[in-house]
């Protein structure tokens, strides 16, 4: 029991904090709405379905921590969002750390850092490690990154730089004999993309239809999905959404595969993308990527130009000798890999 | 365990420190051409911006050292220093010298606690290799600024000649005060762009040749300049890296007079590619994307530490604007 040198019980003492239980999303959701919604310009507050969508719908699992009071609010919440990766050539499970908050009214009487980290570290302690999940990585707020590198061991991957192009800016190659179809859902032989193209990198999300169609089937944004052939043989695909991402609302690629050497089947993905945006209205085209991504220069020579972001992309690498330079050079993902789209 | 003298460098210990930095650096450098006395001083005791270098001294000799190269940088609206971390070292035989975090952690400590604070250095930076990085990162706390990305762009057939209005400058004068000036409003911290700097850290650097171009205006007045050297750094290819760009961003004839200057100066120097870095706030950083440069990777880390919580980490990306005229091995 903690107790302070007068013998009262401490606030962290009255703090219950354990695992997410059935049951927990209807006090977890009244209390990310209410804070976000106090905190956040603009907050949309989430729906049950969407929560249920994004946590217990993965098919790669939840990963979830609460601290709750004695009238079973919830405090602090600490999640994240798993996913199957394949990582120098085995399987393993990486998550994104979502969802961190914590009541901003009940920050008082609490030993520094607070509430911020007390469900964080048993998240941490309990989620990461090298035969658990391997890495955790996100793009924090400011505040959120300077906790989380104080105390949960978050690095700076890179500054995260996005490439936008501009409606009269394309610039697109032959899509010769390469056709592309909307789909609804994509197929399972989707994975022989992701197949094709993992060689190349060297840890990047399984891009298979059990998580593509969960990923990008969200009960309230809608997503258009294309795949590209040639000859009857899948070679790419891509996601698209309008929406907000870094302080602008934009033509979104929220993911995008294309099997290596097809320079045809990105310029017919590049043209449906061009169609689905610019058509609609939209002024700019945007997509994150790393430097290092196979396909980074490739867009630059289709038109798109290098923009900043204000994030960074962080990371904590649990397996050794992976480190943030590995991930730097290695590392494939894109907006999809990311609770931004 | 040795009992090590720790203290800032005194007159005199020059032929000692050499002897260590020579013995250090070539580890590592199947290249490495050994440091001459005239590069050791121009680095340091000729910067006009200061010495800072701590030295740890055992048995007479130089057996560890870290220090840093400050420059007059304009923050805020007032004059401080931003110091580039360079030339750190251990000698291989005290490596494991005192316990965890050992001598170089402890050197380093000695030096940033003397120099850096929010009334002294305001801010320390460089580009560590990924074992200073760690170190850093871990003991001295260091943190990335940014992973830098690389403009290049191949130079292609055309005229060798410099455009007409482009002039070759053999020496910095006040003008480059005003150019900077001219330019550095927008910017939150840059180190001061004047003569005493450029001509220091550009025409008076004993191993390698910069060239600059200029653009002037009918009154004579410098109005943009570039300055380049060739290597065969980064890339493969022998390329025409820009060290330093002075162009006030509004004044894109200037800038385009500049960019054919360089790719002349390039095609007379034979060099492949050309290479460039802005920070990605900065509107050359766009232009020079219009005019064909394309963004790449690197290895290369800029890390910074801060002394005044203000400029951290993302303030500094955002709101500095250095070249790679910050960076001692180019």
């Amino acid at each position: 029991m903690g107790t302070d040198s007068f013998g009262r019980v401490s606030a962290e003492a009255q703090l219950e904090i354990r695992e997410y239980r059935e049951g927990d999303e209807v006090a977890i959701l009244e209390a990310y709405n209410r804070i976000f919604t106090a905190t956040v310009p603009n907050f949309r507050p989430r729906s049950l379905e969407t929560w249920r969508w994004q946590f217990l719908e993965n098919p790669a699992g939840w990963r979830m921590w609460l601290a709750f009071d004695p009238e079973g609010r919830v405090l602090n919440q600490q999640a994240g969002v798993p996913r199957r990766m394949r990582f120098d050539g085995e399987q393993a499970t990486w998550t994104q750390v979502v969802d961190s908050f914590s009541d901003p009214e009940h920050q008082r009487g609490l030993k520094k850092p607070g509430l911020f980290t007390i469900a964080a570290m048993p998240f941490s302690d309990n989620y990461g490690g090298p035969d658990r999940d391997a890495v955790m990585y996100g793009i924090p707020p400011r505040d959120a990154f300077r906790i989380g590198q104080k105390f949960l061991g978050y690095e700076a991957v890179r500054n995260q730089n996005k490439l936008v192009l501009m409606a009269d800016r394309a610039s697109l190659g032959s899509a010769g004999g390469v056709e592309v179809e909307e789909v609804e859902e994509f197929p399972d032989s989707i994975v022989e993309v992701f197949e094709a193209a993992a060689p190349r990198f060297g840890a990047a999300t399984v891009r298979d239809a059990t998580y593509l169609n969960w990923r990008f089937r969200h009960p309230e944004l809608e997503y258009t999905r294309a795949v590209a052939r040639r000859g009857g043989k899948l070679l790419g695909y891509a996601v698209y959404r309008e929406g907000e991402f870094d302080r602008a609302r934009d033509g979104l690629i929220c993911d995008w595969l294309v099997a290596p050497e097809q320079p045809e089947v990105a310029s017919a993905l590049w043209a449906w993308l061009a169609e689905s945006s610019f058509e609609c209205g939209v002024e700019r085209l945007v997509g994150v990527f790393p430097e290092t991504a196979p396909d980074w220069v490739a867009f630059q020579m289709a038109g798109f130009r290098a923009e900043r972001t204000h994030f960074y992309m962080v990371a904590r690498a649990y397996r050794r000798p992976y480190d943030m330079r590995w991930l730097y050079r290695n590392w494939y993902y894109t907006l999809g890999d990311l609770d931004r789209c | 365990m040795p009992k090590y003298e720790i203290r800032p460098y005194e007159d005199g210990d020059e032929d000692l420190i050499l002897e260590t930095f020579n013995l250090v650096f070539r580890e590592n450098d199947a290249n490495f051409q050994p440091r001459t006395f005239e590069e050791w001083e121009w680095a340091h005791t000729k910067n006009p911006g200061g010495v800072r270098l701590w030295l740890a001294i055992w048995a007479g000799q130089v057996v560890a050292q870290y220090g840093s190269q400050p420059s007059r940088t304009w923050i805020d609206g007032e004059e401080r220093v931003f110091a580039q971390i360079i030339d750190s070292m251990v000698h291989p035989e005290h490596r494991r010298g005192l316990k965890r975090p050992g001598l170089f952690v402890q050197v380093a400590h000695e030096m940033l606690s003397a120099t850096c604070g929010p009334d002294r250095d305001l801010v320390t930076y460089g580009w560590p290799n990924p074992q200073a990085w760690r170190i850093g990162k871990a003991f001295l706390g260091y943190e990335m600024v940014r992973m830098q990305c690389f403009l290049s762009r191949r130079i292609d057939e055309g005229p060798r000649e410099l455009p007409d209005e482009v002039e070759e400058l053999h020496s910095f004068d006040h003008q480059a005060r005003w150019l900077y000036d001219r330019c550095s409003g927008p910017w939150g911290a840059s180190i001061i762009r004047d003569e005493t700097f450029l001509n220091w850290r550009f025409f008076e650097h004993p191993r390698f040749e910069y060239q600059a171009l200029g653009v002037r205006d009918d009154e004579g007045i410098l109005r943009g300049y570039a300055v380049v050297r060739t290597a065969q750094w980064h890339l493969p290819e022998r390329s025409l890296i820009v060290m330093d760009w002075l162009v006030p961003p509004d004044e894109v004839s200037v800038g385009l007079s500049l960019r054919e200057g360089l790719m002349a100066l390039g095609r007379q120097l034979d060099a492949a590619v050309t290479l460039a870095t802005f920070p990605e706030w900065s509107p050359w950083f766009a232009r020079f994307q219009e005019w064909g440069w394309l963004v790449y990777p690197s290895d290369y880390l800029m890390s910074g530490r801060n002394n005044v919580a203000k400029h951290d980490m993302y303030w500094l990306r955002d709101n500095w604007w250095y070249q790679l005229a910050e960076m001692d091995i180019i």
